[in-house]
C-alpha cells in the first residue's frame, strides 16, 4: 500500500529514489541532508568529501540525464537536482550548516527574537568591521582578512567541543558570533 | 584554424541527432556532433560562419551571406541585441509590409538555419541545444527560446555560451583546473568561472554586460573617425550615414589583423575625404569598453574569493577577443595564462553540439551551471526582496510566504523581478501575476505559499499553493496572456511525431500555437467576458473552445484551423466591447511579505 511505483505499480518497504523493479524515479522521497551526501552530523565537513557527493547525486538527479524520459520523470529530477544544489550550498557554509545540525536536534528557533547578549565580543567585532570597511591599504586589509579567518577557525572549534557535550544554547550563541565574522570577510 | 573540410555525412546513424545552434549577434553557427566528431554545416556558399543578416526586400526574404554587402541599408542585424530590450516591439516590416517584432524575425532567421541542417542531413532534424550569452535575463533567455520553438525546433537545452565554450575546450584538451572563460562577442561580454575535472564542467560564477560587444567598438571607432576627419558627432548624423558608419568601422577592425595603417576615401553628409585608419587610433577609441570588461572579471573573481594564483588559465572566446587590445589587457591585468588556440568563432557551437549528443544519447560528462542574475519580488515601499541569488547553482527551488493587506481580500499581486538593484525600479520587471480565488478572511491570516522554480535551462516558472485551504486549484496565476514555455515545448514535441512532413510540423506548430494563445486570452478575460457577452455568445465561445482543445490533442491541423477562425469571429464581439467599455483594473492589492 505504501511506496508504490507510479509507473509500474509494484511496492517497496520504504521510500527509494528509484523503484526497486522497474528502476524508474519516485516522487517525493524525504532525505536527511548529511545521510543523503553520506556524511556524519558534524561541524566540521571535509569539503572534498562535500564536493564529491555532490558530483555523484548530481550525476544521479541532474535533469540532462532525464531528458529523453517523460514529462513527469523530468520534473521529479528537477525537484531532486534542485534540492541536492540547496542542500549543498547549506552544507557549505559553516553557519548555515550548523543552523542545519541546530534544527536536526529541535532547537530549530532558539535564536528567534533574541539578540546576542555579550556586549564585549560584539564591540570586538564591529571595531574589526570598521576597521576593514575604512582601510584602503590591501595589505592590512589581508592581515585583518587573515585575523578573522584565524577567529573563524577557533569559534568553530569551541562549537565542535559544545556540540560533543550537547550543549545547544552555546552552539547556537556562537553561531551567531560565526555569522557575524564571516559577514566581515564575505567581500 | 586550417579550413575546416565538409563532408557529406556518410551514412544515418541510429544515434538522436542534436544540433548545437549559437546564434549570435554578428554571425551564427551551426554544427552536429555524428558519426564520431563534430561537423560545422555550411551554407549555399560553403560557408560556416553565418552572418546574423536578414533581409525582406524584393518581396523574398534573404538571409546571412545571400545578401549582398551593397543591400546592407535594407538588412537587419543584430536582432540578437533587441532581445536584451523588448523582443516583443514590432520594429520590423516583412516583405508583405506587415509589422513583426525581433521575436518573429528571428524565428525566421532559425528556420534558415533549420533548412540548412535538414539539406545537410538529408531528412529534418528538430532537436537542438540553444546557446544563450551567459548574462542573459530571464525574458531574453525565453523569447530567444520561443523563437526556435516556433520555427520547429525542438530546444532540448539552452546552455549558456561560455559554459558551451569550456565544454569543448576541456574535453578536447583534457584540461582540468578554474578557467576563467572571457567571451567578447558581437553583442554582449560574459565571464564565467568554471571548475574542470575529468568529465565535470561546474560553473562557480558567471558576470557580464548584455550591451558591450563587437557592436559597441565599430561605434566607438565610429565616433573617432567622424570627429577626427568631419569634425561630426555620431549622434548629429542620420539613421542611413550611421548604418554606413558602422559598416565602414567593421571593415577597418576586420582589417587590423593584416595591416596596421592604411586609408580610405569615404563620404559622409556629401564631404568626401581621404582618412587614414590607423590601429594605434582604433586601440584609443575602446579602450574604456576593454577596461570595462577587466573591471567586470575583477569584480567577478573578488565575489567569488578567487586568487590570480587558482586561476589555471583564460580562454578567450567571441570574434571580438581578436582584437590586439583584449589580449594585451588581459595580460597585463591577471598573471593568468591566455588560450587562444581554438577557433573563438566555433567552439561555442561546437560545445552545444557535444553537450547535445551526450544528453540525448546517455553519457558520464556532466554540466553544472549557476544562474546569472538575482531573481525575487517587490516588497512594500518599491523594494527588491532577493528570493534567488545570482550565481546559485541550477535548477533551483525557492519558496516564499505571503498574506494579505487588507481584510477580506481574496486576490494578492506579485511582481517578479530580477537584477541586482536594491530598488524594483532599477531591476527587470519579469511581469506582475496575481493570485485569485483566496478565501476572503482578515488581514494577515491568508498564508500564499509562492514557488520560484528556475529549470535546467535557466527558465523561471512560478507557481502558488493557498496554504491556508491546501488547495493548489482554485488559485489562478496570471503572468500574462502568452503561452508559457512549458506548453510552448509540449506542443513543438506533439507536433514534431504527428507531422508527416517537416513543412506541416511547422505549420502545425504555427495554428497550435496560435489557437492555444487565444484560448489563454480568453481565459485571462473570462469575468469581464461573462459581463459583456450576451449568454448564447459565452455558449457558443466554451462550445468552440471545448471542441479545439479536443483537436489540439489530435494534432489535427485543418480542423484546429477551422475553429481558430470560428472563436476568433465569436469573440470579435467581445474585443469591441471590450474597448469601448472602460473596464476596472483586474489587478489586486500589492502583497505584504511574510517575516521568516
Amino acid at each position: 500500500m505504501k511506496n508504490k511505483c507510479w509507473s509500474c505499480g509494484k511496492e517497496s518497504n520504504k521510500p527509494e529514489f528509484f523503484c526497486i523493479h522497474c528502476g524508474k524515479i519516485q516522487e517525493g522521497v524525504e532525505a536527511n541532508e548529511f545521510e543523503l551526501f553520506g556524511m556524519k552530523e558534524s561541524i566540521l565537513i571535509s569539503i572534498d568529501k562535500l564536493e564529491e557527493s555532490y558530483l555523484q547525486l548530481q550525476s544521479k538527479f541532474h535533469p540532462d540525464k532525464y531528458i529523453n524520459l517523460s514529462e513527469k520523470e523530468r520534473e521529479i529530477s528537477t525537484i531532486y537536482s534542485s534540492k541536492v544544489n540547496e542542500i549543498y550550498e547549506k552544507l557549505k557554509n559553516n553557519v548555515s550548516r550548523i543552523n542545519l545540525i541546530l534544527k536536526l536536534s529541535g532547537f530549530d528557533n532558539y535564536n528567534e527574537g533574541k539578540s546576542f547578549d555579550d556586549p564585549e565580543t560584539l564591540n570586538e567585532i564591529m571595531e574589526i568591521q570598521e576597521e576593514f570597511m575604512f582601510s584602503n591599504n590591501l595589505k592590512i586589509k589581508q592581515k585583518i582578512k587573515d585575523k578573522v579567518n584565524k577567529m573563524i577557525k577557533k569559534t568553530l572549534t569551541e562549537i565542535e567541543k559544545y556540540f560533543k557535550n550537547n550543549e545547544y544554547e552555546k552552539i547556537s550563541k556562537n553561531n551567531i558570533k560565526l555569522s557575524y565574522l564571516e559577514k566581515i570577510i564575505e567581500k | 584554424m586550417s579550413l575546416l573540410t565538409i563532408e557529406e555525412p556518410s551514412k544515418i546513424t541510429k544515434e538522436n541527432t542534436c544540433i548545437g545552434i549559437d546564434f549570435g549577434t554578428t554571425n551564427s553557427v551551426t554544427s552536429v556532433f555524428i558519426n564520431g566528431e563534430v561537423k560545422f554545416i555550411s551554407d549555399e556558399n560553403d560557408k560556416i560562419l553565418i552572418p546574423t543578416a536578414i533581409s525582406y526586400k524584393e518581396e523574398k526574404k534573404k538571409f546571412g551571406n545571400n545578401i549582398f554587402e551593397n543591400e546592407f541599408l535594407n538588412t537587419i542585424y543584430s536582432i540578437k541585441r533587441n532581445f536584451v530590450k523588448d523582443p516583443d516591439d514590432k520594429l520590423f516590416k516583412n516583405y508583405d509590409d506587415i509589422k513583426i517584432s525581433s521575436v518573429e524575425v528571428a524565428k525566421d532567421f532559425f528556420s534558415y538555419l533549420k533548412n540548412l541542417c535538414d539539406s545537410y542531413l538529408k531528412s529534418p532534424v528538430y532537436d537542438c541545444i540553444l546557446t544563450v550569452p551567459a548574462y542573459f535575463d530571464e525574458k531574453s533567455r525565453s523569447e530567444i527560446m520561443r523563437s526556435a520553438f516556433l520555427a520547429g525546433l525542438n530546444v532540448r537545452r539552452l546552455i549558456n555560451e561560455p559554459t558551451a565554450a569550456a565544454f569543448a575546450y576541456g574535453l578536447e584538451t583534457k584540461k582540468t583546473g578554474t578557467f576563467l572563460v572571457y567571451d567578447l562577442g558581437g553583442g554582449t561580454f560574459d565571464i564565467s568561472v568554471l571548475k574542470l575535472s575529468e568529465g565535470i564542467f561546474k560553473v562557480l560564477g558567471t558576470s557580464g554586460d548584455t550591451m558591450l560587444g563587437g557592436d559597441d567598438l565599430d561605434e566607438a571607432f565610429a565616433e573617432f573617425i567622424l570627429k577626427e576627419n568631419f569634425n561630426l558627432e555620431f549622434s548629429s548624423i542620420n539613421a542611413e550615414e550611421k548604418k554606413k558608419m558602422l559598416r565602414l568601422s567593421k571593415t577597418y577592425k576586420e582589417k587590423f589583423s593584416q595591416k596596421e595603417n592604411f586609408s580610405d576615401i569615404i563620404k559622409v553628409n556629401n564631404k568626401k575625404k581621404k582618412i587614414n585608419i590607423r590601429l594605434i587610433d582604433f586601440n584609443k577609441s575602446i579602450e574604456l569598453l576593454i577596461e570595462r570588461t577587466i573591471k567586470i572579471t575583477k569584480n567577478l573573481k573578488n565575489e567569488l574569493n578567487i586568487t590570480d594564483d587558482s586561476i589555471d588559465g583564460i580562454i578567450l572566446v567571441g570574434g571580438s577577443t581578436r582584437c590586439q587590445l583584449v589580449s594585451q589587457k588581459l595580460k597585463k591585468s591577471f598573471k593568468s595564462k591566455l588560450f587562444d588556440d581554438f577557433n573563438p568563432d566555433l567552439v561555442v557551437s561546437k560545445g552545444a553540439a557535444l553537450h547535445g549528443y551526450d544528453i540525448l544519447n546517455g553519457s558520464n560528462n556532466l554540466l553544472l551551471d549557476v544562474t546569472p542574475l538575482s531573481l525575487g519580488i517587490e516588497t512594500v515601499g518599491g523594494l527588491m526582496e532577493k528570493v534567488i541569488s545570482r550565481n546559485t547553482p541550477i535548477p533551483a527551488i525557492k519558496e516564499q510566504s505571503f498574506t494579505t493587506f487588507e481584510n477580506g481580500q481574496t486576490s494578492i499581486k506579485v511582481k517578479i523581478l530580477q537584477g541586482e538593484r536594491e530598488t524594483s525600479d532599477n531591476n527587470r520587471n519579469l511581469g506582475e501575476f496575481i493570485l485569485s480565488g483566496l478565501d476572503p478572511r482578515p488581514a494577515g491570516i491568508p498564508r500564499v505559499k509562492v514557488r520560484f522554480s528556475l529549470d535546467a535551462d535557466g527558465i523561471l516558472l512560478v507557481s502558488a499553493i493557498d496554504e491556508s485551504t491546501g488547495k493548489k486549484n482554485n488559485l489562478v496565476i496570471k503572468t500574462g496572456k502568452d503561452i508559457d514555455l512549458k506548453e510552448m515545448r509540449r506542443i513543438v514535441e506533439s507536433s514534431i511525431s504527428n507531422a508527416e512532413e517537416d513543412i506541416n510540423q511547422r505549420m502545425l506548430i504555427e495554428i497550435k500555437v496560435k489557437a492555444q494563445k487565444l484560448i489563454n486570452e480568453i481565459g485571462f478575460y473570462n469575468k469581464d467576458i461573462e459581463k459583456l457577452c450576451d449568454k448564447k455568445n459565452i455558449v457558443n465561445i466554451n462550445k468552440i473552445i471545448t471542441m479545439l482543445k479536443v483537436e489540439l490533442n489530435n494534432n489535427n491541423k485543418s480542423r484546429i484551423e477551422a475553429l481558430y477562425e470560428q472563436l476568433n469571429k465569436e469573440t470579435e464581439k467581445f474585443a469591441q466591447k471590450k474597448i469601448e467599455t472602460e473596464f476596472s483594473s483586474l489587478v489586486g492589492k500589492d502583497a505584504k511579505q511574510l517575516e521568516e
